[in-house]
């Protein structure tokens, strides 16, 4: 069976410590907090910023901060970076590919679409962004990760893939349960699997569930052959009525979940065999 | 991105009680309803910055 690979998406845009304490949200919190998820059996860090006022942040200044003092801190540490492209919905089309082009992480999200954002707003990824994005994150190395919010988007994503602003194979996330998103249920993950095996053969997928999904998408993510996303960008809650302590122990919990269905965890140079990444 | 859970906060018109509802949950048949006297919840606050000052108090009456 293919391992599991395993992100970690630490902080978000939302949670701040009034959601939970153990949210991560300063440089050095979030690479502490990477480094403790990676012995824990993380292989991919999902990366958010806050600005000094817990908001979400696409600041190029703190995604390098955050990124030197892993690499200095803990140079033993060969987790996936996978930055966002989407950590303020101000943020303009430049903003939110500076650090890309700075840093060069193996990995970063592509939001594949544009949808109402907590019935309050907008979350727009305009078809003009999401072009220059795809030939971007060509030209620099930086591997998309396809975050598909509903099936729509997955089309999308073929449509990007046959007009070249996306490269085979594709890595979505499907991300499950989100205001305004597909719920999440396993009858709609079984939808987006067979939606991207017939639109994207070849493809690889992991997925989570917001809130009261997180459980069922996880094991159904496990039993259905996909990966699996966990984090406080997700959930603050480990359990009805119990706060998470820490991103650790989302991913002490995937990883068991895992290897008691008969699936080992991927090391980061797996993950990077299993997405077809260049180290 | 994503955005967590998206909250419905409601009073019980009946008994007073703070409740709140996820919208990932919408169609579960305790959504909106007190989880103690059964009544249909007076709408207080939601997510996406319409949060009630004391939204901590509320329970969460998912299964």
């Amino acid at each position: 069976m293919t391992k599991t690979i395993i992100t970690v998406a630490t902080t978000g845009a939302w949670p701040k410590k009034e959601n939970n304490p153990n949210v991560p949200m300063t440089p050095a919190e979030i690479a502490e907090d990477v480094y403790a998820c990676w012995k824990a059996g993380a292989a991919v860090a999902h990366l958010h910023m806050r600005d000094d006022n817990g908001n979400g942040t696409m600041s190029a200044d703190k995604f390098r901060e955050t990124v030197e003092l892993l690499r200095k801190n803990h140079p033993d540490c060969d987790i996936i970076l996978n930055l966002t492209t989407s950590g303020d919905l101000n943020a303009t089309d430049e903003t939110r590919q500076l650090h890309l082009e700075e840093l060069r992480p193996e990995m970063g999200s592509y939001d594949c679409g544009s949808m109402n954002w907590l019935h309050s707003s907008l979350f727009l990824n305009h078809p003009k962004f999401l072009e220059e994005l795809g030939r971007h994150m060509q030209e620099w190395g930086v591997k998309p990760e396809i975050e598909a919010f509903d099936p729509g988007m997955i089309a999308n994503a073929a449509y990007y893939l046959k007009k070249g602003v996306l490269k085979a194979p594709l890595h979505f996330q499907f991300c499950m349960g989100c205001a305004n998103g597909i719920p999440g249920s396993m009858k709609n993950l079984v939808f987006m699997k067979e939606t991207m095996e017939q639109l994207c053969p070849g493809s690889t997928w992991s997925c989570f569930g917001v809130g009261h999904s997180a459980m069922e998408m996880l094991y159904g993510a496990i039993a259905m052959g996909g990966h699996v996303r966990v984090g406080m960008e997700d959930n603050v809650m480990y359990a009805k009525g119990q706060l998470v302590d820490s991103n650790v122990q989302f991913v002490e919990r995937a990883v068991r979940v895992s290897r008691e269905f008969g699936r080992e965890v991927a090391t980061p140079d797996e993950a990077r065999e299993i997405l077809g990444l260049k180290k | 991105m994503s955005w967590g859970v998206y909250w419905m906060f409601y009073r019980c018109p009946a008994c007073g009680r703070k409740f709140k509802s996820g919208a990932d949950t919408i169609t579960a048949p305790s959504f909106g309803v007190c989880p103690a006297c059964r009544t249909e919840g007076e709408l207080i606050g939601e997510s996406g910055g319409f949060n009630p000052p004391d939204a901590n108090d509320y329970e969460d009456t998912a299964d």
